[in-house]
C-alpha cells in the first residue's frame, strides 16, 4: 500500500484580486498548486491589470 | 425538314453527348436522353471528388474546407477523409454541423476547426500528431460534443485550443496530456467529460509541473478527490 502525505497549497487572492501566471497564460480566481508547484510563479493581480492582460491575451482570438 | 431528319439530328446530339457511336432507336432515345440528365455511373459527384482526394491518393488536408461555402450541401459526408501530413486549418471557417468521417490516426501535423459553425465531431486520434502549438477548436461557438479526442503527451496545447467554445458539453479525452491544458471557456462539461481529461493527466511528479485551466464553473463543482487527483500528479489547477 502506498501513502502519500503532502500539503494542499491553495492560492487565494486578496478581495477584487486575481492571479496571474504569465508562463502558463492563465489568469484565475483560486489555483490549487500542484505538488511541487512554485507558488512564486503566481502574481496578483487588481481588476484594471486583470483587463489590459485579457485584452492582450484575447488578441490572440481574433478571427483572421 | 423531314421527319427523318429531325430524328437524326437528335439521334446524333444524343450520341455527342453519351459519346456512344450506336445507332439509336426511338424506343432507346428517352432512356439515353434520361441518362444524360442524371449522369453516368462515372458521374459528376463521382468525378470532381475523385479528383479532389487525388484518386485516394491525397495525403494533405491543410484548408480543404476552409471557409464558409463549405456547408452541409456539399461537404462529402460519404467519404472517409484521412489526412496523413496536412491538416492544418481544414476545417476553418467551413458551415458545416456534423463531423463523423475523418480519420486522424496517421496525422502527425496539427489540426483545426477554427471559426468554424461545426457542431458535433467524431474521434479524433491525434497520437501520431507533433504539435507545438495545438488548436482543435478556437473560436468554435456551436460546438457541443467531441465523440472522443485520443492526446499523446508531446502535443503541447495552445491557449485558444477551445476558446469561445461555451456549448461544449461533450468532450471525452483518452490517451496523455502532457502540457498546459486550456478549456477555460467551457462551463456546461458533463461530469464524465471532467473525469476524462482529469485522468488523461499524466504523471508529472518529480518534473517541470504543468496547469490545467477549467472554467469556474467547472472548477466549483470538482470534488476534494478530484482536486487532489490533479495536484498530486503535479498539475496546478487554475
Amino acid at each position: 500500500m502506498e501513502i502519500k502525505r503532502y500539503e494542499q497549497v491553495v492560492l487565494i487572492p486578496d478581495e477584487g484580486k486575481y492571479l496571474y501566471n504569465e508562463t502558463a497564460q492563465v489568469i484565475s480566481d483560486k489555483v490549487f498548486l500542484g505538488i511541487n508547484a512554485n507558488e512564486n510563479e503566481w502574481i496578483e493581480i487588481t481588476e484594471e491589470q486583470k483587463q489590459e492582460i485579457e485584452k492582450q491575451l484575447n488578441e490572440e482570438l481574433e478571427v483572421e | 425538314m423531314a421527319l427523318i431528319n429531325k430524328l437524326s439530328a437528335i439521334g446524333n446530339a444524343i450520341r455527342e453527348k453519351t459519346g456512344k457511336t450506336d445507332l439509336l432507336t426511338l424506343d432507346q432515345m428517352p432512356q439515353e436522353i434520361k441518362g444524360i440528365e442524371t449522369g453516368s455511373s462515372d458521374n459528376y459527384y463521382d468525378t470532381f471528388w475523385n479528383a479532389f482526394f487525388e484518386n485516394g491518393e491525397r495525403t494533405d488536408f491543410s484548408y480543404a474546407f476552409y471557409g464558409s461555402h463549405w456547408n452541409d450541401e456539399i461537404y462529402p459526408f460519404d467519404r472517409t477523409i484521412k489526412p496523413i501530413n496536412g491538416a492544418n486549418l481544414m476545417f476553418a471557417y467551413a458551415n458545416v454541423s456534423k463531423v463523423y468521417n475523418v480519420d486522424l490516426s496517421e496525422c502527425t501535423i496539427g489540426f483545426s476547426c477554427q471559426g468554424s459553425t461545426i457542431k458535433e465531431f467524431g474521434l479524433i486520434d491525434c497520437s501520431k500528431m507533433a504539435s507545438s502549438s495545438f488548436a482543435p477548436f478556437p473560436t468554435c461557438r456551436q460546438l457541443e460534443y467531441v465523440e472522443k479526442i485520443i492526446f499523446n503527451r508531446n502535443i503541447k496545447f495552445a491557449r485558444t485550443a477551445f476558446s469561445n467554445c461555451d456549448k461544449l458539453t461533450h468532450f471525452i479525452a483518452d490517451g496523455e496530456i502532457g502540457s498546459n491544458f486550456y478549456i477555460q471557456y467551457s462551463p456546461l462539461l458533463t461530469t464524465e467529460s471532467v473525469s476524462s481529461i482529469i485522468s488523461a493527466l499524466i504523471d508529472l511528479t518529480g518534473v517541470t509541473g504543468q496547469t490545467i485551466q477549467f472554467h469556474a464553473n467547472v472548477k466549483a463543482k470538482l470534488t476534494e478527490t478530484q482536486i487532489a487527483s490533479i495536484t498530486s500528479k503535479n498539475w496546478t489547477l487554475a
